[in-house]
This record gives C-alpha cells, sequence and structure tokens, in this order.
C-alpha cells in the first residue's frame, strides 16, 4: 500500500487511481477504510475531496438507449450460421470451482481464504462450493428463466446472479447462491431427490421443502416471500462464517426480512402484490405505495427516479400496470400519478403537472 | 453490470477455444458499454450497430489466433474503436465524392450533448462545468469518459487510445484540474 505523502501537489490527488476508485465508489473495503482513515486524519483535504466527488459526478456521461440486444444478437447468429442452441445463449459461465476447493483444502479456516480473496482483488462470495457450477447474470431489465436439473423452475430479475450446480446430486442438498432477486418454484422432496434445496445469500440460508417463494438479496438485506409451501430462514453472524443467529420457519402468505447477526425473525403477513407480481405479465398493485414501486425500478432497472414533488412518494396505487418494459412503465405511472415525466439517459424525473 | 476480471477472462477464454455460449455471454454482457463507446465516437445508430456485428463476427472467425487478453473489456472497446474509425473514414471519402451529403458527417467525437451533469442542482455551477468541458479537447474527452464512465485504469485507457501510459494520464489529469479550477 501506498504511503499517503501530505507534501503532495492538491493535483496528484485527482488523478491517483486508488483516490479515484474511492470517490468513484468503486473501491474494495480496504482502499475504502485506507482512504477514510486518510480523511479522518487530514481534515484539511476535506475541501478537496468534496470537489473531486462533485467533479466526478459531473463528468458522468448520458447513457444512449440501446437496441434490442436480442434482436441484434439474432442477427449475428445468422451472419454466422451459428444453430440454434439448446441451452440458449444467456449469460451461462461454467465456472470450475476447483480452483477455490485447492485454496480451501491447502488453508484451514475460511477466514484465510476470504483475506486470500481480498489480497488477489478476486471477488468470491464466501460460497466456495466444489464440482461444476453453472453461474447465470442478468444485466439491468433483464428476466431469465431457467430449468435446474431437479425439474425446479427460476425466474431471475434484472441486475441478479444465481449460482447451482448443473447436475443436483440425488445424495447431496441441492444448494444454490443469489445476489439480486429471483422467484423459485422448487420441486418437492421426491424419491430422486432426497435433501433440502437451498439459496443462500450473504446473510443466510432459506431452506426449502417443495414450495413457490421469493428471494431478495441487497447488499442490505435478504427478503423472501412465501407463495406456497413451506421454507425455514437461517440468518447468519455473518457472511463469511456459518455460525446462525436465528432462524424461522415461515407460512404460506408471509414475508421475512433479515441481515447479518439478526437476533429474532418475525416473519409478517402484508402486501405482497407487488413483491410477487415482478415476473408476470402485469405488476399487481394493492394500495402499494409510489415509494416502493419507484425503489423496484430503481433496482431492477438501473435508473434513478427523482419525484419533484414530494408528497407524489406517499400515494398509493391500486390496480395493475403492464409489465412489458420499462418506458411503458414509467408512461402509465405518469398518467396515473397525473404527473409529467421526463428522462435523461438513466434519470427519470416526475414533476407534477399543473391542471 | 460490474463483471469481476476473473469471470472476464474466463469467459474470453472460453470464447477462444471455441464456446458458442461464451460468445453470447459476451455479447449481451458489453453489448450497451460497446453501444454507448460507438455512438459517443461516431453518433451513429446504424455504424454503431454495424460495428458490433463486425466486431463480434471477427471475434468469433478469428477466435482460435486471440491471444489472451488482461481486460476483456479493454480489449473490446479497443476493437470497436478501430472499427468505428475505419467506418467513419469509408464515409468521409464517400462524402467527400458526393458534396451535397457533407453536411451529415458529425462534427465532434464527444460533444458535451453527450456529457450529462448530474446531481448538479446550481443552474450558475451546472453553466460553468458545460463550459469547461467545452473548452476541454476532444482527445481529453474521451480519455475521461473511459475513465469516468467505464472505470478504466489508465493503462487500459493508453491501449484503447493508442496512447502511451503517461499521457493517458496527463489526459486525465489535466482535464480533472481544469474542471476543478472552474468550479473553486
Amino acid at each position: 500500500m501506498k504511503k499517503i505523502e501530505l507534501k503532495k501537489e492538491r493535483d496528484d490527488f485527482f488523478a491517483d487511481e486508488s483516490f479515484q476508485l474511492w470517490i468513484s465508489g468503486n473501491a474494495d473495503s480496504i482502499t475504502n477504510q485506507k482512504w477514510e482513515k486518510w480523511l479522518a486524519q487530514n481534515p484539511e483535504y476535506k475541501t478537496i475531496h468534496d470537489q473531486a466527488l462533485r467533479i466526478w459526478q459531473a463528468a458522468q456521461f448520458s447513457s444512449h438507449s440501446v437496441p434490442d440486444i436480442q434482436a441484434e444478437f439474432n442477427r449475428l447468429r445468422q451472419t454466422l450460421n451459428l444453430p440454434k442452441h439448446s441451452p440458449p445463449y444467456r449469460n451461462i459461465i461454467t465456472m470450475n470451482n476447483r480452483r477455490f476447493r485447492k485454496i480451501s483444502a491447502a488453508i484451514v479456516s475460511l477466514a484465510a481464504v476470504l483475506l486470500i480473496a481480498i489480497a488477489l482483488n478476486i471477488s468470491i462470495p464466501f460460497f466456495s462450493p466444489s464440482g461444476q457450477y453453472t453461474t447465470i447474470t442478468t444485466v439491468f431489465g433483464e428476466r431469465t428463466q431457467l430449468t435446474l436439473s431437479d425439474g425446479s423452475t427460476v425466474i431471475l430479475n434484472g441486475n441478479s446472479t444465481l449460482k447451482y450446480p448443473e447436475e443436483f446430486s440425488p445424495d447431496k442438498k441441492r444448494i444454490t447462491y443469489l445476489k439480486g432477486e429471483a422467484y423459485f418454484d422448487i420441486t418437492r422432496k421426491s424419491a430422486a431427490f432426497n435433501n433440502e434445496f437451498t439459496v443462500t445469500t450473504n446473510h443466510g440460508e432459506i431452506e426449502v421443502l417443495g414450495t413457490r417463494f421469493t428471494v431478495h438479496a441487497t447488499t442490505k438485506y435478504t427478503e423472501v416471500v412465501l407463495i406456497r409451501g413451506s421454507v425455514k430462514a437461517i440468518a447468519k453472524e455473518k457472511p463469511d462464517t456459518q455460525n446462525i443467529s436465528a432462524s424461522v420457519i415461515m407460512k404460506q402468505g408471509e414475508y421475512l426480512r433479515f441481515d447479518n447477526g439478526a437476533q429474532i425473525l418475525t416473519p409478517k403477513m402484508g402486501n405482497i402484490a407487488l413483491k410477487t407480481s415482478w415476473w408476470k405479465n402485469k405488476l399487481v398493485l394493492n394500495q402499494t405505495s409510489v415509494k416502493e414501486i419507484i425503489t423496484r425500478l430503481e433496482e431492477t432497472y438501473g435508473i434513478k427516479v427523482k419525484l419533484e414533488d414530494l408528497n407524489l412518494s406517499e400515494k398509493t396505487i391500486s390496480g395493475s400496470i403492464e409489465n412489458e418494459s420499462l418506458d411503458l412503465i414509467i408512461e402509465t405511472l405518469s398518467k396515473i400519478l397525473r404527473a409529467t415525466v421526463s428522462r435523461e439517459g438513466n434519470e427519470v424525473v416526475f414533476k407534477k403537472s399543473i391542471i | 453490470m460490474i463483471v469481476d476480471k476473473v469471470t472476464e477472462k474466463h469467459t474470453f477464454n472460453l470464447l477462444r477455444k471455441g464456446n458458442l455460449q461464451a460468445l453470447g455471454t459476451l455479447f449481451e454482457q458489453y453489448y450497451a458499454i460497446l453501444y454507448n463507446y460507438g455512438f459517443t465516437i461516431c453518433h451513429d445508430a446504424e455504424v454503431t450497430k454495424d460495428s458490433i456485428q463486425e466486431l463480434f463476427i471477427y471475434l468469433w472467425e478469428k477466435r482460435n489466433n486471440l491471444s489472451e487478453v488482461n481486460s476483456a473489456r479493454a480489449y473490446l472497446l479497443t476493437s470497436l474503436r478501430r472499427i468505428v474509425f475505419k467506418k467513419l473514414e469509408t464515409r468521409k471519402i464517400e462524402i467527400e465524392r458526393n458534396s451535397t451529403l457533407k453536411k451529415e458527417l458529425p462534427d465532434s467525437v464527444f460533444s458535451v450533448q453527450d456529457m450529462l451533469i448530474l446531481k448538479e442542482a446550481d443552474e450558475q455551477r451546472k453553466q460553468v462545468l458545460k463550459k469547461a468541458l467545452e473548452e476541454i479537447p476532444e482527445r481529453m474527452r474521451e480519455a475521461i469518459y473511459l475513465k469516468t464512465y467505464n472505470n478504466l485504469s489508465y493503462k487500459e485507457i493508453s491501449e484503447i487510445m493508442d496512447i502511451s501510459y503517461q499521457v493517458a494520464r496527463n489526459y486525465v489529469s489535466e482535464a480533472l484540474h481544469r474542471l476543478r479550477k472552474l468550479l473553486s
């Protein structure tokens, strides 16, 4: 790690790549800590820091509306004369995790593995299973449906990642890893698949016994909505340990939000209309707050929504909205809210129209 | 979407080995990034789409001859840039032959219209920033774009723009310095 000299020219900070990573929010935790510590110890540099932040944000570029990627890929397929492939061309990367297994075999504790991972700047989650795993990642606004080898169906929402074994072993637990949001329709325990199906997130696990549910794993929390069947939600002390802090068995219709170290888990009954319709043709709203709708749009499509009239965020909507595309959703919302909407790249602004 | 370098490298290697799914993965993961970069260079949707097609045709047909890369993203952006400029050159020649179409050529690469000034509520400051960005030379703007929008390192920027590491660093440093000066 570079030693930070106090006598550095002011501009040198700006051009320093480690500083830029920190300012742009892309640094790993060690870099973040180093710079935060530096700022705390040198408060006179706060103005430079603020300036840098403002400039960095100012120098952002707008993104242009991208054409239909699937259509463009079909065009490529035709030109190259590629066969129609099964499974279809999606974000499928088969990662052989034997490399990770070697590391964990050589070193005893998980903590050591994590340390090596950070030092090498490889972002592997604590989840390092052995065997052949498939990873599927969606981009913002993309939804994809998968069928797992046990017949289970998963629908993955935008900006999400699911890791699962190519072939489930009948004599082993069916373990998967999720970052983001997905809907699961899991085959019941059968003669062939005798063991639990588990969805692992950074905060814990959801153990499943033949059921339908959704899991939404953000950086801060994991939320489970149980639609049908039965699951056991298990909260872990920390992302990188196996120590359990609390667990609970959920009932149909309940939803639960938890994070690392949660001491008590209390599933609630409540308004899950939007949470359980994002993969369907119509978004179902049941006195759903505009705030919830907007948060969901931001997370799924990677946009930033601004409400010029703050009263708008407290309004609730009931009914259904066509879920075909972001543009359609925004248009429908603007009509329902009687607000004009403007869009510049990834920023959407709703203004209350003066009638 | 940020794809970590290990996965990037892995996917690219699968492509070199002839894995069709890897081609699809790269296409889907990088399309938006490539489109945005290409469009900002030529401001033409058709040219950009065609260039990306050409890029992936090249990647697939020459997959056996591709060498390993450290950054698939930088490699793809560099290649796209080359293809787009080549297309613009061809077009320029065509247009010059047909002088009635001369007006269609875009004047500048990375025009300030492409720059969205976010989170600057103060209208006056916004105008100052806009003016500052206008006064920065194109090459510098391109470097800043690659740095802030794509989070590329100086090394990667130097590869894409075909300049030395030091020049890449100077471009970004100079651009940031000018912006800073005008803001304070």
